[in-house]
């Protein structure tokens, strides 16, 4: 029996089990890992279909994502997923199985569609899918062009944000915000964020105008923050605290692992152009802003947002500057659509910013997809390691700084 | 699973640029819309249209029992609430109430019943007190969704006038000329920013940009090739979702297993890319499926299965064959060319030949018309005189199979998924279009912005 009479249910919740770096930032924090996933219904509506066509045993166990979800989603996700499927008697293994589960998180306009195409041996592929009311029904669609860039409110307040990040791996997640004088850790789910613990920024100078500033996530001691002539480190006690002490480190380039560094002006708001270790043979570039790192196959190729207006493609051989309207910060962002990997960059149309995907195809950007559009002016632009990026903006309205988490979904 | 709702965006990016212009000034009130229309309509009664007609005009003028909102989800209109029985068989509809009718008649069940008893004959249509009751012979779970189609917008027979409730009413009407609408001062959803609103029909797509150009036409629809270069030209494009399928439809089904090689080896051979990125500007994506994923979401399974991409074993073929391509749109005779090129370096002839009736297949464009995709598909094998796919529930699965049956069948092959855009004439603010091309120019409002 169908019926309507008011809203569609929104969402679901469910109690999960805490994953491991949640479960240490629990520890660290002394905070109960009190709020639960979100994944456990569909991931459990699948499972049982999947079960039903498999039967216990092992399987080879694919998940590919091409929805608007974060990566740290997709973890929670497929953790949910593999953990349903245990309860079933699938233990989900990397590969050499004969019947091989292939998932794909998709999304259309109405919901997330999570696909699994199962195949035992020579038979044929059985196409299983559960919808899962949620996020991109409230969200910009209806695109015809090849992806499209989702936002997520990560963070909004009336202090500047620099930056923000959302550690990896936590249930609850955990969200750090850089702001002039102060990281502020956040823990939480679906956006709902409480605020845990605040590490103060020590500075002996003032800070130049234009403050910008990079806080990235570190395997080992958590997160580092890079301020211009600061640098502060997370020191793992309970409770966590941070050292700062000046310092002009070179500051991660693209994603914090890139393993590329660019030294950072104390007193202006760029990079001197100065890299470490370089992009091929070079390590030395114009000043510039802002730096994306596109991989290929041999090498990285990035793209650098000059102080001068210009852009420039770098692979270590060739400088190429292609004549685009780019603004001042560029990103990149890891994805399932085209190459595998996008460049963002911001740009300006009146009294509003805009960001939008571009390949790089013959050392040409070529626009990819509609521009996600601010209200008001973008303060900020990070990649970040998870291949998402970071995008800040002063809303215009309330005059508050917004951080989004960007992530890159396909439609095709 | 995010409680944060995204600000409101947009179906394209210059739409949202025309939008983020209003941000600061309060709309005012009054003003004539000038519009102009590739189409001739002939008649303003909802019932004639067929399912994939009069997504523009008709819904200013006539409303639906139920509606599809700015993101595709479906939503009351003239019924505030709806139930089924069990088999999806019995409907019933409550009717909003203290709607009227532009010439004050009150909407009554029993003229909302009549409305949709004259567009659907096969339906029992009847009134339960403040309600509409409505049974089909076969399951319908889509039933709430085909009432927002505009051919079941609700009308009513008043002498030799055809009369509705939405936020305009006909002021005038050219039959295939002109029409005029006047705003409807005590419309239940509040009265229009505009005064007024002039269409004009039948121009084709030069001459509605010359009118643009001249300062005649707020507002006038763009071929998709065009889109871009009036965009980087200054102009403010508006653009839908990829919302209209451009295949390949052969008009009967193959009568042996070597010409349904020919068939899929055909389908096989046409470069949609290029078809996409030369032919319409970039304007579209490439289709391997008849619905797009915006719409399902599982578009990329048939493009691994290698639906168009030879993933068959067609082998070396042969064949001639004729297509033929509606000659009014001077892109399809473009594509058709192409598919042509295609198909001689795969070894086939194809001739192409303009509204051909007896060729082999047609390129057709056929609008998906409901953002819904069960209905779109059903409205896809309606209009291709394919056997209309039956659903028993709205699960994805049942979706992805009715699909893939019907690309299975060897009578249509998609090439392409195409939006339909607009240019809008600067002072031209709140436009807003929806998701199966619909435009809500209730919110439209005429002044400059800062």
């Amino acid at each position: 029996m169908a019926a309507y009479n008011s809203q569609y249910p929104y969402m679901f919740l469910r109690s999960g089990k805490p994953r491991m770096l949640g479960m240490a930032l629990g520890l660290l924090l002394m905070v109960p890992a009190a709020v639960g996933a979100d994944w456990g219904t569909p991931a459990r509506a699948l499972a049982q279909k999947i079960a039903a066509v498999t039967g216990p045993g092992a399987v080879a166990l694919e998940v590919n994502n091409r929805s608007s979800l974060r990566p740290a989603e997709v973890e929670q996700a497929r953790g949910a997923l593999i953990a349903e499927l245990g309860t079933l008697g699938v233990q989900a293994v990397e590969s050499g199985q004969a019947a091989t589960v292939r998932v794909t998180f998709s999304e259309n306009a109405q919901s997330y569609l999570w696909i699994a195409q199962v195949r035992q041996g020579a038979g044929d592929e059985k196409v299983l899918m559960v919808s899962v009311p949620g996020a991109p029904a409230t969200g910009s669609f209806g695109q015809s062009s090849p992806l499209s860039i989702h936002r997520t409110l990560l963070r909004s307040q009336d202090a500047p944000i620099l930056d923000a990040t959302v550690l990896p791996g936590g249930n609850p997640e955990h969200l750090l915000v850089l702001s002039a004088d102060q990281v502020t850790l956040f823990s939480g789910q679906g956006g709902q964020w409480r605020q845990e613990q605040i590490f103060s920024i020590t500075h002996a100078r003032p800070w130049p105008r234009d403050l910008r500033g990079r806080i990235v996530f570190n395997r080992e001691h958590l997160f580092d923050v890079y301020l211009p002539g600061v640098v502060c480190q997370a020191v793992l006690n309970s409770p966590l605290s941070m050292d700062c002490h000046e310092a002009d480190d070179p500051w991660p380039l693209g994603a914090g692992s890139s393993g590329v560094r660019g030294f950072y002006s104390p007193v202006r708001n760029f990079f001197t152009g100065a890299v470490s270790p370089g992009i091929g043979k070079q390590n030395t570039f114009p000043p510039f802003y802002s730096a994306a790192g596109l991989p290929r196959q041999q090498y990285v190729l990035w793209a650098l947002a000059a102080v001068d207006g210009s852009i420039h493609l770098e692979d270590g051989i060739n400088d190429v500057m292609p004549k685009v309207p780019w603004g001042s910060d560029i990103a990149a962002v890891k994805s399932d659509c085209g190459s595998g990997w996008q460049i963002l960059a911001s740009s300006r149309n009146g009294g509003n910013d805009s960001v939008r995907a571009f390949e790089i195809m013959d050392r040409e950007p070529v626009a990819v997809g509609t521009a996600a559009e601010f209200n008001g002016r973008l303060t900020s632009l990070w990649s970040k390691d998870d291949g998402s990026a970071v995008a800040v903006e002063r809303n215009p309205d309330t005059g508050k700084y917004e951080a989004y988490s960007l992530a890159v979904a396909c439609h095709q | 699973m995010r409680p944060i709702a995204w600000p409101l965006l947009v179906i394209s990016s210059v739409l949202a640029l025309a939008a983020a212009g209003t941000a600061a000034v309060r709309p005012r009130y009054g003003g004539t819309l000038r519009i102009m229309l590739r189409e001739t309509s002939v008649s303003l009664d909802p019932a004639r249209l067929s399912a994939v007609q009069g997504a523009r005009i008709f819904p200013l003028m006539f409303e639906g029992l139920t509606r599809f909102d700015a993101h595709g989800r479906l939503q009351p209109e003239l019924a505030t609430r709806w139930q089924s029985d069990s088999s999806n068989q019995h409907w019933q509809f409550w009717l909003r109430p203290g709607v009227k009718f532009h010439d004050g008649t009150p909407l009554t069940a029993e003229a909302a019943s009549a409305s949709l008893r004259a567009a659907n004959p096969s339906w029992r249509v009847s009134a339960d007190g403040d309600s509409v009751v409505i049974e089909t012979a076969a399951p319908d779970v889509e039933l709430p969704a085909e009432l927002a189609l505009p051919r079941n917008g609700i009308a009513r027979h008043a002498g030799n006038k055809v009369v509705g409730t939405g936020a305009f009413a006909v002021s005038d009407w050219q039959p295939g000329r002109s029409l005029a609408l006047t705003a409807n001062e005590d419309y239940w959803g509040g009265r229009p920013f505009v005064d007024s609103v002039v269409v004009t029909l039948g121009q084709n797509w030069r001459q509605q940009m010359v009118a643009l150009e001249l300062g005649k036409a707020d507002v006038v629809e763009v071929a998709p090739e065009q889109a871009r270069r009036l965009s980087s030209a200054g102009r403010t494009i508006t653009e839908s979702a990829a919302n209209e399928l451009v295949a390949l439809v052969f008009t009967r089904e193959p009568q042996s297993a070597d010409e349904t090689r020919v068939r899929q080896a055909l389908s096989a051979a046409i470069d949609r890319a290029s078809i996409v990125n030369v032919l319409l500007q970039g304007q579209g994506l490439a289709a391997d499926t008849i619905l797009p994923n915006w719409m399902t979401g599982y578009a990329m399974l048939f493009a691994e299965a290698g639906q168009h991409t030879g993933n068959v074993d067609a082998g070396p073929v042969t064949g001639t064959m004729t297509l033929s391509y509606d000659a009014s749109d001077p892109a399809n005779q473009l594509i058709a060319e192409r598919v042509a090129l295609n198909a001689r370096d795969a070894g086939i002839s194809v001739q192409t030949a303009a509204s051909a009736a007896n060729a082999d297949a047609r390129l057709v464009r056929i609008a998906l018309a409901s953002p819904q995709p069960q209905l779109a598909l059903q409205v896809v094998a309606g209009a291709t005189g394919l056997a209309i796919p039956q659903f028993q529930g709205t699960a994805p699965e049942e979706l992805y199979e009715r699909e893939k049956e019907m690309l299975q069948s060897g009578r249509i092959f998609p090439v392409a998924h195409v939006p339909e855009a607009a240019a809008i004439a600067p002072g031209v603010n709140g436009w807003r279009a929806d998701l199966s091309g619909g435009w809500q120019l209730a919110d439209v409002w005429l002044g400059s912005t800062p």
